[in-house]
């Protein structure tokens, strides 16, 4: 899912446009969802960060899908807790009654309604904040953090780490093959065996490479700060629009609804 | 021809290991060559490209910069890198950035370089590299080959006078290799040396002017190609006898 994600981050159309606008555009709408505390509200932004992600950034829809499909389950087992509550006996005005031993599994109008609104508010912010991440890559990501003022040294961790990510990625998915190639999985004793030697030698990898990149940083003139160009960026005032339709529909919602 | 940089009866020694890396090796690197260096695994060849480029600093002998000894300090050093850059072995040690655009402009703002100069510089190392297409590409999103280049034109926008390549052209496919060959060339012919050191005994011998054969830690020999190829003796110290056979 992260090398997806990483993939749509960086071919999607609005990949050019300036990281500020879209994390400005992603926290009008978690702000929103936070402050209008209406049901409509919540499940109009999940709406309309949709159609921004697939119509606007032409993400595929079965990839947005995805994202928040696996966010709206772990959201929905949460919620879980709000619809049902469990009694000695059901409420009188239970939707439904299921009996459990001595107790009652139970769910009233009311509880239902507050668990959606819940969900339309958590999936709302949710989906705001996976049109950032869907539309921008996390160097621009970072770029941003540092035209914010940033620590440094959270910048420079969060650049690191990145590339890492992906190169010890790389580094795990060859050894898996690996073991795999030499029965290293074929029995339960066997994958316990490994897994413990694969921890092991990634950690030893990552250390060799660190020591390596030290190096090859020490080679072209590393003085302490990880010294970089900026990038460029574009404007897009249809994106702003679009934020202007979005801000106002979510207030019309919030206020009349 | 005057010498870019000169080793002096260098040694070097990593704790803990039973034998020296280098021996007392002496070698002068002159303007505009193209320089093979060959060896077994173990010869010292990456060592000794690591003790010219000033990362690890000789235990004897000296290290000379257009005949003035090295000098260790900060700024030293970083007189050191203006005139020789070093390619690693693996781009993935090297590119530390997840932009392709910002890792190459690492150097060039090291050296102390302005952000409109060292725009200018990556935009020139990228036209050099063949890989202005690849600038706002992420950095783990690239093929072997374009890692490859990406690392080279990182070290070119430092715009070094002296290339030190550790086995770059390792694992290329021959069209990656010939676009990193092509790229020395023109390195070369703008007056720049470079020193390559690789067990590709094909490109040693049609694009090397000059060969140094490095074994356990000595360097055996320094000579043209062909000289090297015509000793028996030299051929047994770096590769089997199979290995000289053109395809």
């Amino acid at each position: 899912m992260l090398r997806i994600i990483d993939q749509y981050a960086f071919a999607n159309r609005l990949r050019a446009v300036d990281p500020l606008h879209k994390a400005a555009l992603a926290g009008m709408t978690i702000l929103l969802c936070l402050i209008l505390d209406r049901p409509l509200v919540g499940w109009l932004a999940l709406a309309w960060m949709v159609t921004v992600m697939v119509w606007y950034a032409r993400v595929p829809l079965r990839v947005v899908g995805a994202v928040i499909g696996a966010e709206s389950v772990f959201l929905a087992l949460s919620v879980i807790g709000i619809a049902v509550s469990v009694g000695s006996e059901p409420p009188p005005a239970a939707l439904l009654a299921i009996p459990f031993g001595p107790l009652w599994l139970s769910a009233t109008g009311a509880s239902v309604q507050t668990a959606l609104h819940v969900l339309g508010r958590a999936l709302g912010s949710a989906a705001a904040l996976n049109g950032l991440i869907l539309t921008t890559p996390l160097i621009d990501l970072i770029e941003l953090l540092r035209r914010l003022r940033a620590p440094v040294l959270l910048i420079e961790l969060m650049a690191l780490s990145y590339r890492a990510l992906f190169v010890l990625l790389d580094t795990l998915d060859q050894m898996v093959t690996a073991q795999t190639a030499r029965l290293g999985y074929a029995s339960w004793r066997a994958t316990m065996r490994s897994s413990a030697l694969l921890g092991s030698r990634l950690f030893i990898v990552a250390y060799q490479r660190s020591q390596a990149l030290e190096m090859a940083l020490t080679a072209r003139g590393f003085a302490g700060d990880l010294r970089v160009l900026p990038l460029s960026y574009t404007v897009d005032r249809q994106l702003w629009l679009i934020g202007v339709m979005i801000g106002g529909s979510l207030v019309v919602a919030g206020w009349w609804t | 021809m005057t010498a870019v940089l000169t080793l002096e009866a260098v040694s070097y020694h990593f704790p803990g290991h039973p034998t020296p890396a280098l021996q007392s090796v002496s070698l002068s690197i002159s303007a505009g060559r193209r320089i093979v260096v060959l060896g077994r695994n173990g010869a010292g060849k990456s060592t000794l490209l690591l003790v010219a480029s000033g990362i690890v600093r000789p235990q004897q002998g000296r290290v000379w910069l257009h005949g003035a000894p090295v000098d260790y300090s900060r700024s030293g050093l970083r007189r050191l890198r203006q005139h020789v850059g070093l390619v690693m072995q693996s781009p993935d040690d090297q590119l530390f950035s997840a932009s392709v655009w910002q890792d190459m402009s690492f150097g060039p703002l090291n050296l102390g370089l302005s952000a409109e100069e060292a725009r200018q510089a990556v935009q020139e190392a990228a036209v050099l590299c063949d890989v202005t297409d690849l600038l706002d590409r992420p950095t783990h999103a690239l093929s072997g080959g374009q890692k490859a280049r990406v690392a080279l034109a990182g070290v070119l926008a430092m715009r070094p006078q002296c290339l030190l390549v550790d086995e770059v052209t390792a694992g290329l496919d021959l069209w990656a290799r010939q676009q990193v060959v092509r790229v020395f060339d023109r390195l070369v012919v703008a007056g720049g040396t470079v020193v390559l050191a690789t067990h590709d005994l094909v490109l040693a011998r049609r694009w090397a002017d000059l060969v140094v054969v490095l074994h356990e830690g000595r360097i055996v020999a320094v000579a043209p190609p062909a000289e090297v190829w015509a000793d028996p003796a030299l051929r047994a110290l770096i590769a089997p006898p199979e290995a000289w056979e053109e395809p």
